[in-house]
């Protein structure tokens, strides 16, 4: 369990997240919404331990982030930037296997049967040998995913995985998310911009504005046309998903 | 091709520059004095080519890997492919200590009288004076860098401003030497390899140990640095201990190799490159691979400076520069290409 406690977090001496108390469960999906700006990187990287809180604190498994070893935390949580930089030259396979730097010994060799079977689930394995750099952005994605879960950490955390992709790619990676969860078990906690797929792929929903948290639980009590308002200002109507359960919302687009 | 095979072909060609520079040079020698030097009881001529010849081939290999392995480690650390030993402050710092000893030691002879000859800085002496020079240089561009950790933009801006003030300072200063004294300043500020014992060598060895040692035990984690900052945090990298310990020890061995050999260039620049064409960007392979081009590479230059003209000999650090500055602007022009796509 990851928990926040009272966090307030600065970025220069700015505040961006004022008073956040939340819980994240080991195994559920939690979607952070809102508007451009709103602290909701700032919050996962905080999760994350790659940014310092000004006060309060986030606990991992009851114990403060700020006191652990990189390592350890790398052992628990997975983190996925946004727009994660690839160094030069290296094959799909070899940008994969640096996820388990947290969990190997020194002088052990890379499981590469781990490698492999990740590498399958993932529908990576015959670009495998591949020039990372060479493959698309969605196939690069699913490769970040790929070594994030080789971490086996009991949370992935998500930087907007799907923002550069087109539609086919992103659907593609939330399922993908979703798949790998019923093989590793692990909680994940992403930003998404998109309140549709956060309604569909998540069971929880904390919409933030102005750094605190506005709303917070599950999509269909969560999701309403005042809160879409007053989050991001658009008219839009609620509507049951005809093809599957939980709520989405379209655009009033006036006439 | 496998890398193992690549291995054995770079190994293959350094025994054989090795051979080569024991036989070529100011006098060549018969391939029967080259064998005579692996005799019990070598004869006059291949004595001879063991005390004059063996400790440049060493100094030049050690110097080689020293400064492949310390641009490879100061290219991903300061995340800049363009990134070299000499920027660091390392050589300047070197060479305007190794220039103040000999003002010093000129000044020194003025007061006791000790004639002209003792107005020589001792060879002997120039190794420490130099690795002194170096040290203290790239701890002053860390401490002007320094700003709630290290960061490679400053480190690398306060390198090159530093380097500036300290080679303007190094000039100034041999021109104030005597016309003699002015030429062996020269000679030892262009990187040579000339008259050097083994002894000059061999305490870098004890260094160079040290530091390979400590960049073997970070390896994995210089390799999960080459990710973002981000990136490399969630995979566990402890930066605030292994980006300074690397940095050191990328400081150490230029330092040390510059104590050798004088600042030699480009070495440090090129051959992480060739590296990674010849064997893929592996960190384990980068690092081996780099440590043996490096010696190869400066060996061969060493080689063609003692053949161009003899018995004059061009110092090693003219021969990479030769070689290493067109290199510098392919890699230029690449690069630029990269951002303008």
């Amino acid at each position: 369990m990851i928990e926040a406690q009272n966090l307030s977090v600065a970025y220069e001496k700015r505040l961006i997240l004022r008073d956040i108390d939340l819980r994240f469960e080991a195994n559920s999906v939690t979607a952070l919404v809102g508007p451009n700006g709103c602290g909701k990187s700032t919050l996962l990287r905080t999760l994350a331990s790659l940014h310092k809180p000004q006060s309060g604190q986030v606990l991992l498994q009851d114990r403060p982030l700020h006191g652990l070893k990189r390592k350890t935390i790398a052992q628990k949580i997975a983190y996925m930037a946004q727009s994660p930089q690839a160094p030069e030259g290296l094959s799909v396979r070899q940008l994969v296997e640096h996820g388990a730097f947290a969990r190997r010994r020194f002088f052990k060799r890379q499981d590469q049967e781990e490698v492999n079977d990740l590498l399958a689930a993932c529908g990576l394995s015959q670009f495998a040998e591949r020039p990372f750099a060479e493959m698309s952005g969605g196939e690069q994605q699913r490769a970040w995913i790929a070594m994030s879960l080789l971490q086996k950490a009991s949370f992935l955390l998500l930087d907007e995985p799907t923002s550069s992709l087109d539609l086919g790619y992103q659907i593609n990676i939330l399922r993908l998310v979703e798949k790998l969860r019923k093989i590793q078990k692990f909680g994940v906690i992403m930003v998404l911009h998109d309140i549709n797929q956060a309604s569909h792929f998540a069971d929880r929903i904390v919409a933030l504005k102005d750094g605190i948290v506005l709303s917070e639980g599950p999509p269909d009590h969560v999701i309403s046309s005042e809160l879409i308002h007053t989050l991001y200002g658009a008219d839009v109507t609620i509507l049951r998903h005809p093809t599957s359960a939980g709520v989405t919302c379209v655009p009033n687009y006036g006439s | 091709m496998a890398s193992s095979v690549k291995y054995v072909l770079v190994i293959a060609a350094l025994i054989l520059t090795t051979v080569f520079s024991l036989k070529l040079g100011a006098v060549n020698a018969s391939w029967a004095d080259v064998r005579g030097v692996f005799d019990t009881d070598p004869d006059a001529v291949s004595r001879a080519i063991l005390k004059l010849r063996w400790p440049r081939i060493v100094g030049a290999a050690v110097v080689g890997c020293y400064l492949a392995v310390a641009g490879l480690l100061f290219q991903i650390l300061l995340r800049n492919p363009l990134a070299d030993p000499t920027i660091f402050g390392v050589s300047s710092g070197a060479a305007l200590a190794v220039v103040i000893a000999m003002n010093i030691v000129i000044a020194l002879a003025n007061i006791t009288e000790g004639g002209a000859s003792a107005s020589y800085l001792p060879t002997q002496l120039v190794p420490p004076i130099a690795m002194g020079g170096a040290l203290l240089a790239s701890f002053a561009v860390v401490a002007l860098a320094w700003k709630k950790g290290m960061q490679p933009l400053r480190l690398l801006l306060f390198g090159a401003v530093l380097a500036v003030v300290l080679n303007g300072a190094v000039m100034t200063l041999v021109l104030s030497l005597s016309e003699a004294r002015t030429e062996l300043a020269i000679l030892w500020l262009a990187g040579s390899l000339y008259a050097r014992d083994i002894a000059d060598v061999l305490p870098g060895l004890w260094w160079g140990l040290g530091c390979f040692l400590a960049i073997g035990f970070y390896a994995r984690s210089l390799s999960a640095l080459r990710f973002d900052r981000d990136t490399a945090h969630a995979l566990g990298v402890e930066t605030k201990v292994a980006v300074p310990i690397l940095l050191m020890a990328a400081a150490a061995l230029a330092a040390s190799a510059v104590a050798i050999a004088g600042p030699v260039g480009f070495v440090g620049l090129l051959v992480p490159h060739i590296t990674r064409l010849v064997f893929g960007s592996s960190v384990r392979h980068m690092l081996i691979g780099s440590a043996l081009f490096g010696a190869l590479l400066v060996m061969l230059s060493d080689l063609v400076g003692r053949m161009i003209a003899p018995p004059l000999e061009l110092p090693v650090g003219i021969v990479t520069s030769l070689i290493g500055a067109p290199f510098f602007a392919v890699l230029i022009r690449q690069s630029l290409r990269k951002v303008a796509l």
